[in-house]
């Protein structure tokens, strides 16, 4: 858990950070963050969740290669929703050099396009059911 | 929100005036709680420059005037680490 109170600045210390999952494994990078406003009060906004991929990173580059990126990324989803994938930030252990999180990378959206590419294109290459995992 | 519709964006005050552009936001811990993670993160200020404006991108305006703005603060500067060090005395060596 970490220290209540501390100060620090989004884009030196959070933006393209490494996401490791709890086993130890690359999950991906910090390439936005969600902020949600109070429901107290919706001047105050908070930080709700880590966006991660090429869906999130187009937000950051804009202009046509962002556009373009976003769409590519929306097209390779599987889910309906248009949005990048999301990490709860419920689920961050500790901000360090790294963001370490509590659970595994197979229960996060950021491994939907490994996942997408492992059983579409990877799957049906010859020789693929004998691959180790 | 995103975080990515902030940075970038141009500040103006309430007359128009421009502050800067939008480099960084400060968070702070002291929000309720979230999961494991503790006090949930709260967007604390923006951090404004004057580098660069483009005066075509997306606005802020804030409360308030330029004027009433407090003085830049000092970047925050990382210690050089022994092995940085170049010149004659680390070529000695």
């Amino acid at each position: 858990m970490q220290a209540a109170g501390r100060v620090l600045d989004a884009g030196l210390k959070l933006l393209d950070r490494q996401l490791i999952d709890s086993q130890g494994m690359l999950a991906g990078k910090v390439d936005d963050l969600e902020l949600t406003p109070s429901q107290d009060d919706p001047q105050r906004l908070y930080v709700t969740a880590i966006l991660a991929g090429p869906g999130a990173l187009a937000g950051r580059l804009g202009g046509r290669l962002g556009h373009l990126l976003e769409r590519t990324a929306n097209r390779l989803r599987d889910s309906p929703q248009d949005r990048p994938a999301r990490v709860p930030f419920g689920v961050v252990k500790q901000l360090n050099s790294a963001v370490d999180l509590w659970v595994a990378k197979e229960e996060l959206e950021t491994d939907r396009l490994e996942q997408w590419a492992r059983q579409t294109i990877i799957a049906k290459l010859p020789g693929a059911g004998d691959a180790p995992q | 929100m995103r975080l990515s519709e902030l940075l970038g964006c141009v500040v103006v005050d309430e007359r128009g005036r421009l502050v800067g552009r939008v480099h960084d936001v400060r968070l702070v811990q002291d929000g309720p709680p979230i999961g494991q993670f503790g006090a949930s993160l709260r967007l604390l200020g923006l951090l404004v420059g004057r580098h660069a404006v483009d005066p075509e991108h997306r606005r802020i305006q804030i409360a308030g005037s330029v004027d009433d703005l407090g003085p830049p603060e000092p970047i925050p500067r990382q210690p050089a680490s022994p092995g940085a060090v170049s010149g004659p005395a680390a070529r000695r060596r």
